[in-house]
């Protein structure tokens, strides 16, 4: 069913910043009078749900760095590392977050620049030959 | 009270009662009248009640009366279940649609030549069952020589190990209210949960339905209508040529298509559908390794249609990315670079993301009270995520790098 690996790489967090894009989303959709009530509690699920991922990330990250800490202090109290340092990685670091989404960016960006070069070669492609002309719909 | 025959008035009763054959089904909506609009009771609006009435009215037999309610349907369904070998799970499959709050007009067994018996068990059912002169190699395939059966103006697809909550179908036709949309899907888990590997396909399906595809429908863009349960306006499918056989994840094609020809594809969470899922490593691995040929097999056929199809081309392109980039960094950069660099600790790295996993898992499994479930599933999750990636970078390595196509159609489950 699902493609890729749940929970890891830049689809995550793909997913996460779409999850918090959606109450803009919806200001936008309010403001063009094509909102629709029923979407709001969807969005406050998900919207609490990306907000306890970043939540649940960063209490990861600080956990781990007081371990790590903690083996530091008892590494140096035990005399087998030459300093203790208070310095120790919050693992969770706010320039691999931003890396994430850097490189998030820039695949986005890329199909983005991959869309406008096919159109540029191109301008009336047919991708699929299996595809009808548009739009039978209901009446 | 009327200008319009008796007959006229009964025919609208009878519609409303043959799409709703249990009272309390009747109970979620006033029953009206078509042409006058007068509202009937509940009291006297039991089936019994309702057939006792026509026959005073007009004097038919009730075969006659049920072949009238039928006929008209404005929103009749036809049900497809390919089955090839299906023989231990089929009948609850049928049971499970026979016992919908809304009752499918037809449902047609597809027997693809099996030998154990599916077709006989699926007859004794009254369900109509139909047998290809030959095995039609894939579920595409069986489905696609039932299509043009389907007089309906709806038709779904599920499978022959899957079976329903008791409101499935009549959540999922809600979705159709929206005459642009062709498809809808609704929430799957797992209906068994014994093994490692459905412990961990339970984890992915609650992750992913709960949070990704929540997200995808609310952009407009689900990115697939799950194969083992999908609801589809027939003449749409039907103009699009069915489910094709030319990938291996037919209703990633399908789904694709419907977008870039301009149709709407939704997911209805409060439908949902329990399939078996595989059991033991030999059933997982063929599934594993038709679904990720078959992604990868679509993301080829489709890369330049869905360039023009907003968010979805995002979401296909961090997927793709994700597969490729993310497996390498599980199978090869982790325990590499926890080796070189000798920091054990690095290899936290295939758990770091529990908190990111865990929350929607408990927004999904809290409701259905199976958090302990879920708990103790979350190990065999990140063993079913390794073997993943080591079938992704197989399938992309055989489809990208070696251009050799895997087309065989292994049944997993």
């Amino acid at each position: 069913m699902n493609a890729g690996l749940p929970g890891t790489g830049i689809g995550g967090v793909f997913y996460l910043l779409s999850a918090l894009w959606m109450p803009f989303h919806e200001l936008r959709k309010t403001l063009r009078r094509k909102s629709r009530p029923q979407r709001m509690r969807l969005i406050f699920v998900q919207l609490s749900i990306a907000l306890g991922i970043i939540a649940g990330i960063w209490l990861t990250g600080w956990l781990l760095g007081e371990l790590m800490m903690m083996r530091g202090w008892l590494a140096f109290k035990q005399g087998t590392a030459a300093t203790a340092t208070n310095t120790l990685p919050n693992v969770i670091r706010v320039t691999m977050v931003f890396l994430t989404i850097g490189l998030l960016v820039v695949v986005v960006s890329g199909v983005h620049i991959l869309k406008l070069v096919m159109r540029y070669r191109k301008p009336a492609h047919s991708c699929n030959s299996r595809v009808k002309p548009a739009a039978v719909v209901d009446s | 009270m009327s200008s319009h025959r008796p007959y006229e008035h009964f025919l609208a009763i009878s519609q409303i009662t043959h799409r709703n054959t249990k009272v309390h089904a009747l109970e979620s909506h006033v029953p009206k009248c078509f042409f006058c609009r007068r509202a009937f009771c509940h009291e006297s609006y039991g089936p019994k009640t309702v057939l006792s009435i026509t026959v005073a009215m007009n004097d038919t037999c009730l075969l006659e009366v049920s072949r009238q309610a039928r006929a008209p349907i404005d929103s009749g369904l036809t049900v497809i279940i390919p089955a090839y070998n299906e023989a231990e799970s089929v009948a609850d499959t049928i049971r499970s649609l026979q016992e919908q709050t809304r009752i499918p007009d037809e449902i047609i067994i597809v027997d693809d030549c099996s030998s154990d018996g599916t077709g006989d068990i699926a007859r004794t059912f009254g369900v109509t069952v139909v047998r290809p002169a030959t095995n039609t190699g894939s579920k595409a395939g069986a489905q696609s020589f039932a299509l043009p059966m389907v007089k309906t103006k709806f038709v779904m697809a599920i499978d022959a190990d899957t079976t329903l909550a008791p409101d499935a179908i009549e959540k999922l036709q809600v979705a159709f209210e929206d005459p642009g949309v062709a498809s809808a899907c609704g929430f799957v888990l797992p209906r068994r949960v014994r093994t490692l590997w459905e412990r961990g396909r339970y984890i992915e399906y609650l992750f992913a339905f709960t949070f990704y595809k929540q997200v995808q429908d609310y952009y407009g863009k689900p990115m697939i209508s799950s194969g083992c349960f999908s609801m589809y306006r027939t003449h749409v499918l039907q103009a699009h040529g069915g489910w094709s056989t030319r990938t291996l994840a037919e209703d990633m094609d399908l789904t694709w298509t419907f977008y870039q020809t301009g149709h709407k594809v939704r997911f209805i969470p409060e439908a949902v559908a329990y399939p078996i899922e595989p059991y033991n490593y030999e059933f997982m691995s063929k599934q594993l390794r038709r679904w990720s040929h078959g992604f990868v097999q679509n993301v080829k056929l489709h890369w330049k249609g869905l360039l023009e199809v907003p968010y979805l081309r995002s979401a296909v392109a961090v997927v793709t990315w994700d597969a490729v980039i993310a497996s390498l960094a599980f199978l090869f950069v982790l325990p590499l670079l926890a080796l070189i660099l000798q920091k054990p600790w690095l290899l936290l790295g295939y758990i770091i993301d529990i908190p990111a996993l865990l929350i929607p898992l408990v927004a999904g499994a809290w409701p259905r009270n199976e958090f302990g479930r879920a708990l103790s599933s979350l190990p065999a999750f990140f063993v079913l995520r390794v073997v993943n990636a080591v079938f992704f970078l197989e399938a992309v390595w055989s489809e990208w790098v070696r251009r050799r196509s895997f087309m065989v159609y292994e049944k997993g489950h």
